[in-house]
């Protein structure tokens, strides 16, 4: 049983990391735009803000992996979930 | 000195809205990324979940998978915020580039100036409606071009324009002929030198760049012949009205050929530097050749001329720089403002003399436009710039010239 509670966590670790790529894919190409126009810098503060949102949810899911692997040690332990 | 403003090239809108389009790419992906996450997640702790049988003691491991996978939790919220942000971006820009603001713009332009000038008539400020009225007339060539705009291909059509001959007259000694250009405005000064010659004469010079690239520089004067039957000057008016349409001209076979004349390959990047209707014959000449392989021309400069239409089929590898006066009528002929296109830079400025004639002339109006342009910092410009620099860097050229005429 604890195997199969840290593959999940290693699944969820997994993707953490793919969030956290696409969050500073996201910034990368928002850092290389040429922005002039008032539109486009109050998008680029849009973005600034879905880039922290990912980044968010990425924190999220590495919090919920340290969750699983407690669990995983707990009941390696005999301290059954 | 001379004020300019810059529409297009890499710091225009176009360019802008390529950049938010590779950012809506990027935010529809991790969107795509964040759905597939949590219905991993979901799944695989579904089989926990059910193994588990909700045991008090992992009540909390319930709640943190619900809060970040459930109908409501953060990946599923911020998933759907992607997907909608995305869909946003990309429908900005569709809305954008569907609605041609540059009619409109031109179109109330000429209508305010026409107004204004009416006003300060009946005020008696004759001058002042004269530098209105003249302000006016610009705006109002683009609309009644605009309007006659279908009628190009078929009267082009009905133009005769034979067949190129290409004469080569030798090489150019001179101290203008054996300068080595380092800005626009020496561009622009050598382009005069070359307009100072006889009718359909145009100078090809090789230049090696501080690169080690061999690289050649296509100077290619304007209409200097104004007889409107057929004839054997590919610098008269029926090669205006071909290359305005888009047609192919024995001005623009012959300077295609003078290029193979003087020994470059397909390997060879090559300038051509036009003025007026040597600068539609350029771009029409950058279209063709880049299309069929024939030379690599990468960059065209252009004083002066109408190529608002034509330069909408220019291959995205050729880099153009159009410099307009604002005084001038001539840029404006073809009814329709340079498009915004990220290789496409438009200078204007305005340099007036209140002569026709010299509003157009090289020397008078463009090369103030050119030495202008050179002090500018608009990003735009300075991408130009930088992009011909192996233009601009050579210590010596040699400079050959042709003599263009038309067999009938």
């Amino acid at each position: 049983m604890s195997g199969a509670l840290l593959q999940i966590a290693a699944r969820i670790d997994d993707a953490a990391a793919e969030l956290r790529t696409r969050a500073a894919r996201i910034a990368h190409h928002t850092a290389d735009a040429r922005w002039s126009s008032d539109g486009a810098r109050r998008c680029y503060a849009r973005l600034g803000a879905v880039t922290a949102d990912l980044s968010g949810c990425a924190s999220d899911l590495d919090a919920l992996a340290d969750q699983f692997r407690r669990a995983a040690a707990r009941q390696a332990a005999g301290d059954a979930p | 000195m001379t004020a300019i403003s810059v529409r297009g090239g890499a710091d225009g809108i176009t360019a802008h809205l390529d950049d938010l389009l590779r950012v809506a790419a990027e935010i529809r992906h991790a969107s795509t990324a964040v759905e597939q996450i949590r219905h991993d997640v979901r799944t695989n702790t579904a089989y926990w979940l059910i193994d588990d049988q909700l045991a008090l003691d992992t009540l909390p491991l319930h709640l943190a998978v619900t809060a970040l996978v459930g109908p409501f939790g953060r990946l599923t919220l911020t998933g759907a915020a992607l997907e909608h942000l995305a869909s946003a971006m990309r429908a900005a820009v569709e809305l954008y580039e569907d609605a041609d603001d540059t009619v409109l713009e031109s179109l109330a332009g000429a209508l305010g100036h026409l107004a204004a000038a009416t006003g300060a008539v009946a005020i008696g400020h004759y001058r002042t409606a004269g530098h209105q009225f003249f302000d006016a007339v610009p705006d109002v060539t683009d609309v009644v071009t605009g309007a006659l705009r279908p009628l190009d291909h078929p009267v082009a059509a009905a133009v005769t324009d034979g067949h190129a001959v290409v004469t080569r007259l030798g090489t150019d000694t001179s101290a203008e002929g054996s300068r080595a250009p380092a800005s626009i405005t020496d561009l622009i000064d050598e382009l005069a030198w070359r307009n100072a010659g006889k009718h359909g004469e145009i100078s090809v010079s090789i230049l090696v760049g501080a690169d080690g690239v061999r690289r050649a520089i296509v100077d290619i004067p304007g209409t200097k012949s104004w007889n409107p039957l057929p004839n054997r000057d590919v610098t008269s008016v029926g090669t205006d009205i071909r290359a305005l349409a888009g047609d192919d001209t024995s001005y623009e076979h012959g300077v295609l050929e003078a290029l193979t004349d003087a020994g470059i390959s397909s390997h060879d990047q090559v300038l051509l530097v036009g003025h007026s209707e040597g600068g539609i014959v350029a771009v029409d000449a950058a279209r063709d050749a880049v299309r069929s392989g024939r030379f690599n021309i990468t960059h065209v400069v252009t004083a002066g001329s109408p190529i608002g239409v034509i330069a909408r089929d220019l291959p995205a590898s050729v880099q153009v720089l159009a410099l307009e006066n604002s005084a001038d009528l001539v840029p404006r002929c073809d009814g329709a403002a340079n498009p915004d296109r990220t290789n496409l830079t438009t200078v204007t400025g305005r340099v007036q003399h209140y002569s026709v004639g010299a509003d157009h002339d090289i020397e008078k109006s463009y090369e103030p436009l050119a030495a202008a342009t050179d002090r500018s910092v608009d990003p735009s410009i300075e991408h130009f710039i930088r992009s011909a620099h192996g233009f601009l860097d050579a210590p010596a050229v040699a400079t050959s010239t042709f003599w263009i005429r038309r067999r009938l």
